[in-house]
């Protein structure tokens, strides 16, 4: 057995073994975690695109169910008014099957199986309102009626068997009203008066006959007709009346429960970075020492975004919203000449108790510093902005909201340089971005409505509250946004 | 570990020696934690700071087990990727350093197999014969100058002595990691360390005279 001494010698001395690696390792090292990372970000875009055009999906379908049922049940309570007493609730009964007809100018022409049909008697009644539902009703063919000039066109033989198997049975309940009549039912007064009025005019001078009850079967037939058409006349007004009140219910009711809406916004502006260029400076404070020209001054550049927002109401006045936009910032600087070749560059301060010197890293481009050329930074950011609408001012077609609010965004990507005193140059390093950022962000809006759409136009500001850059670098980034904002709620009944 | 710097230089200018000692290792692994963890959100300044601090003790160790420094380069390169990928599987129980330097290891073995230029040498003989020395010489040489003799073995000599005397395996582990039997990995390793210590021992006598000799194989 060897003597471990040896070992134990040689482990402590190689302990010791250090070598400084040169920047080119870290630089492939880096390169390498950069491809991995740019799978993130796109991840993270399709998912939050996708979740977005679910929920706008979700949305949309939602408020297109809510408008089909909003539509049928108003059809179906227009169709319903509500009897009195159950003869009335037979008359409603049979004025649907009409009312559904009158409803549909399809219905005053009559259907090729109606017109071939010999006997006119097979029981088929086409109602639109029922999606082309066949009814047959106590083996009784009812005819469309669309109005008394038509039905007055059409022959005996088609409108005799229209009522044939009720006929009695009407007139009974006719003259069982004419006798009894409720004063509380409407209907009843209708008929009442409708009775008066067509054996004071149609019927002239069959007046004496009706009231004795010695009527032939045809004049009975005619006038009970006449009655049903002035009925159905009547109650459709008054199912429409109530078909639209039945409505604005409804209309009210799904509007409180669906207040969450949809909208698209976008605006454009300037964004300008509130800090010039200061590059960073060496732990050993020698950074600047050299400088000979220093680093630019930072201009505005052009800046817009576009997205969509969910707007939630409280009140009348006030309503949050919340959105997920992409927004582009740029800004110009001044450089020289840009030179591909590889350079080393102090990396800012990573240095330690035991490791107090910094370590050089790899830029594989960069810019002298000068003025010959301009160098537009850009930023790609992916905001979810969340913000407040307090309504300040309102008149008939415009109001007048002031907005604030706050947003976290996400840097993207981007192609800002920046400046290292030491060598004079600038350079590409987005590991020194934060690539998170929170903004406040406050504006006017003008609102108006559109063409059932709500339109909101007014100027905002925003301003970044997050350094952009790492705090290790000791310099200070913040994004400034000024613009005009556009919404559009296209959605809005 | 850059925040504790000012604290710690404080402690140790007054004479807090124990102290300091203890803060550091205490700060240390809280910094490796936090520094784990951003590296584990992507943070390229986090990722960047933890090479900086392990690359040099890092590249010392691939370059024991390689012959040229860019060889050593290479696998410290190779070997940061796997830590960066497999951060995730690093418990904070053990020591970040060990567990980089395992990565290392091994990244160094993978790498030496799959170079041809190493291949030779790494084609173990069968030997149950091998020279029992039992000198025991005190190893005066800087760590360097250790590190250059033991990179003057045959490759095969150079990773088993590697991983035997310094990194702690046993023959049976070594035998597994290499694919060869425990015997050949003990002759081989006794072969390594008789010309190890004939190296050293020739080095102080010529250390008389001449400040270093380059041993001849």
């Amino acid at each position: 057995m060897h003597d471990p001494e040896f070992e134990k010698q040689v482990q402590k001395k190689l302990e010791e073994l250090r070598f400084d690696p040169s920047g080119a390792v870290w630089a492939k090292v880096e390169q390498e975690m950069k491809k991995d990372k740019r799978r993130r970000p796109l991840l993270w875009i399709y998912l939050l695109t996708g979740m977005l055009l679910g929920t706008g999906s979700w949305f949309l379908v939602g408020s297109y169910k809510n408008y089909k049922q909003t539509n049928t049940k108003t059809a179906e309570t227009g169709t319903k008014v509500l009897p009195e007493n159950n003869d009335e609730k037979k008359k409603s009964a049979d004025n649907q099957i009409v009312e559904s007809t009158n409803d549909n100018p399809i219905h005053q022409q009559k259907t090729p199986e109606q017109e071939e049909d010999p006997k006119g008697n097979t029981g088929r009644v086409h109602a639109l309102m029922a999606g082309h539902k066949s009814i047959t009703k106590n083996n009784t063919t009812i005819k469309p009626q669309t109005s008394s000039l038509q039905k007055k066109s059409l022959d005996d033989k088609q409108s005799v068997p229209l009522f044939q198997g009720k006929n009695d049975e009407i007139e009974e309940k006719i003259k069982r009203k004419k006798e009894n009549p409720d004063p509380v039912s409407p209907i009843a007064r209708n008929i009442a008066a409708d009775s008066m009025k067509t054996s004071k005019t149609d019927l002239g001078d069959n007046e004496n006959t009706t009231a004795d009850t010695q009527v032939s079967k045809e004049h009975l037939a005619d006038q009970i007709n006449d009655k049903k058409e002035v009925l159905v006349t009547r109650n459709n007004k008054a199912t429409d009346s109530q078909r639209n009140k039945t409505a604005f219910v409804k209309k009210i009711i799904s509007r409180k429960s669906t207040s969450l809406k949809m909208g698209l916004t976008a605006g454009g502006g300037f964004s300008d970075v509130s800090k010039m260029m200061s590059g960073f400076q060496s732990p050993a404070g020698t950074a600047g020492n050299n400088a000979s020209t220093g680093p630019s001054f930072i201009q505005k550049g052009i800046s817009f975004y576009a997205g969509a927002f969910l707007e939630k109401l409280f009140s009348k006045t006030i309503s949050l919203s919340a959105g997920l936009n992409y927004h582009y910032y740029s800004t110009k600087i001044r450089t020289g000449k840009t030179d591909d070749s590889i350079i080393y560059v102090p990396a800012y301060n990573f240095s330690t108790a035991s490791n107090p010197v910094p370590a050089s890293i790899s830029r594989p481009s960069y810019y002298a510093s000068g003025t010959t050329n301009s160098y537009i930074n850009v930023y790609h950011f992916l905001e979810l902005p969340v913000w407040m609408t307090f309504q300040l001012k309102k008149s008939d077609k415009l109001f007048l909201a002031w907005q604030a609010g706050l947003s976290f965004s996400y840097l993207i990507n981007t192609n800002a340089l920046q400046f290292d005193p030491s060598s004079q140059t600038y350079y590409k390093d987005n590991s020194l971005f934060n690539k998170t950022q929170v903004n406040l962000s406050t504006g006017l809006t003008i609102g108006f409505y559109h063409k059932k759409s709500l339109l909101e136009i007014g100027p905002e500001i925003q301003y970044g509250t997050t350094n952009m850059l790492h705090g290790y670098t000791k310099n200070s980034q913040h994004v400034f946004y000024g613009g005009l904002k556009f919404s559009i709620e296209p959605w809005k009944k | 570990m850059l925040r504790n710097y000012k604290i710690l230089t404080f402690l140790e200018n007054f004479g807090c020696n124990d102290l300091y000692v203890i803060i550091v290792s205490m700060c240390s692994n809280m910094d490796h934690y936090g520094l784990v963890k951003d590296c584990l959100k992507g943070k390229s300044a986090a990722q960047r700071e933890l090479y900086n601090y392990f690359a040099q003790p890092m590249l010392g160790v691939c370059y024991r087990y390689t012959k040229s420094m860019n060889d050593a380069e290479d696998v410290l390169q190779e070997g940061f990727i796997k830590v960066f990928k497999n951060l995730h599987q690093y418990k904070a129980e053990g020591e970040l350093g060990a567990w980089i330097r395992r990565i290392m290891v091994n990244t160094a073995i993978n790498y030496l197999k799959s170079a041809s230029r190493y291949q030779y040498d790494l084609a173990f003989a069968e030997s149950g014969l091998h020279p029992v020395s039992d000198d025991d010489p005190e190893v005066l040489l800087n760590a360097k100058d250790l590190a250059d003799l033991i990179r003057q073995l045959p490759a095969g000599y150079q990773t088993i002595f590697n991983l035997h005397a310094v990194e702690g395996y046993s023959h049976v582990e070594i035998g597994k990691i290499l694919g060869i039997n425990e015997g050949t990995s003990r002759s081989q390793y006794a072969r390594a360390r008789a010309l190890l210590i004939s190296w050293i021992k020739k080095n102080s006598q010529d250390n008389k005279t001449e400040f270093y000799a380059r041993p001849r194989i």
